[in-house]
């Protein structure tokens, strides 16, 4: 039995400690905002907070969250607030947006650490995080918009 | 007369055979001096003089299983051709890569097979305070730098030979997954090696050692 929190909700679960948190997430727990890419830690379409460190999901095994803490998407915020969804929104960021979930979670990490991120710290933050629609002007333009928004106090 | 001529004869003879007799237990008292032990012949180094010992396992420290961490510039390195790590990937303050990018991002603390990222714990580079670059030094400089505690993480002699002997990350150069190729000498012989260094005073060569080969024009 595994036991780990997931969205501030504590999860026991009886699964293989092997399985890739990602498949954990989505059949087990229904999640399913955070996407199955390359399923080799290539692309950072899987990416979710792990005790709040990116972590692609889809390798890391379930094991490694045990008695840890994960967020996935949906618990970025309970309702959009986050200063990242809503530059998201603003800069009208995603076309596909298969690969939007990864790259807000790797973004919020890179504000955490750096509220005001230069465009070579988005760079370094951000290149294992893909986007085959090529959204990645409006993922920088929106960063600055959210780091502008916290830096005003709009943070939650 | 011919009983003296005949034990002259005998004389003569005897200090022959004397003489052959002590001529082959010379040579055979030389040819075991000169043969190691049975304990030391399969790791020996040819010489233990002028770091000798040293330039027996330095060919390990070059492999880039451990180059690609130990090479310049603030990021890690990929492949047997030591290209730069893909993703933009750094160094970052404490070796363990920059905000969404760190090392266990993506490396667990076991390989996960082919195709997909090695891992051993701690996975890492060198903090960027002590880098312990060894790209483009000379076997004399990689032994100076490996012993220097101002560049080694504060290491005594102890502490370093229990990390290239021990460590589970350098170690993973042995056991790297498919895909990878494996540090070629054996761990076994590595370490006994090193530790025949540290036995014998952990002398460096002299300057005129070779340079490291993981060149990479740019970096």
């Amino acid at each position: 039995m595994l036991s780990f929190i997931v969205n501030k909700q504590r999860v026991n679960l009886d699964v293989d400690p092997s399985t890739p948190l990602l498949w954990v997430l989505r059949e087990n727990l229904g999640l399913t905002g955070t996407k199955y890419g390359c399923g080799m830690a290539q692309c950072g379409a899987c990416t979710v907070h792990l005790n709040g460190e990116a972590v692609r999901s889809c390798v890391a095994p379930v094991s490694r969250a045990a008695g840890k803490e994960v967020t996935t998407i949906e618990g970025l915020s309970p309702d959009l607030s986050h200063p990242l969804q809503r530059a998201w929104i603003a800069e009208d960021v995603p076309q596909c947006g298969y690969c939007q979930s990864g790259q807000l979670m790797s973004a919020a990490v890179l504000l955490r650490e750096k509220p005001q991120p230069t465009d070579e710290d988005i760079d370094e933050a951000m290149t294992g995080n893909i986007c085959r629609c090529g959204t990645y002007p409006r993922i920088r333009k929106a960063i600055h918009r959210a780091a502008g928004m916290m830096t005003k106090g709009e943070a939650r | 007369m011919k009983p003296l001529r005949a034990s002259f004869r005998f004389l003569a003879v005897g200090i022959a055979v004397l003489i052959f007799a002590a001529a082959i237990s010379f040579s055979v008292s030389i040819s075991a001096a000169e043969k190691p032990s049975a304990e030391t012949t399969a790791f020996a180094a040819p010489s233990t003089g002028d770091g000798a010992l040293f330039t027996a396992f330095v060919s390990v420290l070059r492999h880039p299983r451990c180059m690609n961490c130990h090479s310049r510039g603030d990021f890690p390195r990929q492949g047997d051709d030591g290209h730069p790590h893909a993703m933009n990937v750094r160094r970052g303050p404490e070796g363990h890569g920059v905000t969404a990018e760190k090392c266990s991002t993506c490396h667990q603390d076991h390989n996960l097979g082919a195709h997909l990222p090695p891992g051993a714990p701690n996975w890492a580079l060198p903090p960027p305070a002590t880098p312990m670059i060894w790209q483009g030094l000379t076997d004399a400089q990689i032994c100076r730098s490996i012993k220097d505690p101002k560049q080694n993480k504060n290491r005594n002699l102890d502490q370093l030979v229990e990390h290239l002997t021990e460590d589970k990350l350098v170690m993973w150069g042995w056991n790297p997954g498919e895909g990878r190729t494996p540090i070629p000498m054996p761990h076994e012989e590595f370490a006994a090696k090193v530790k025949q260094w540290q036995a014998a005073g952990a002398t460096c060569p002299t300057e005129t050692g070779k340079r490291a080969k993981l060149d990479v024009p740019g970096q």
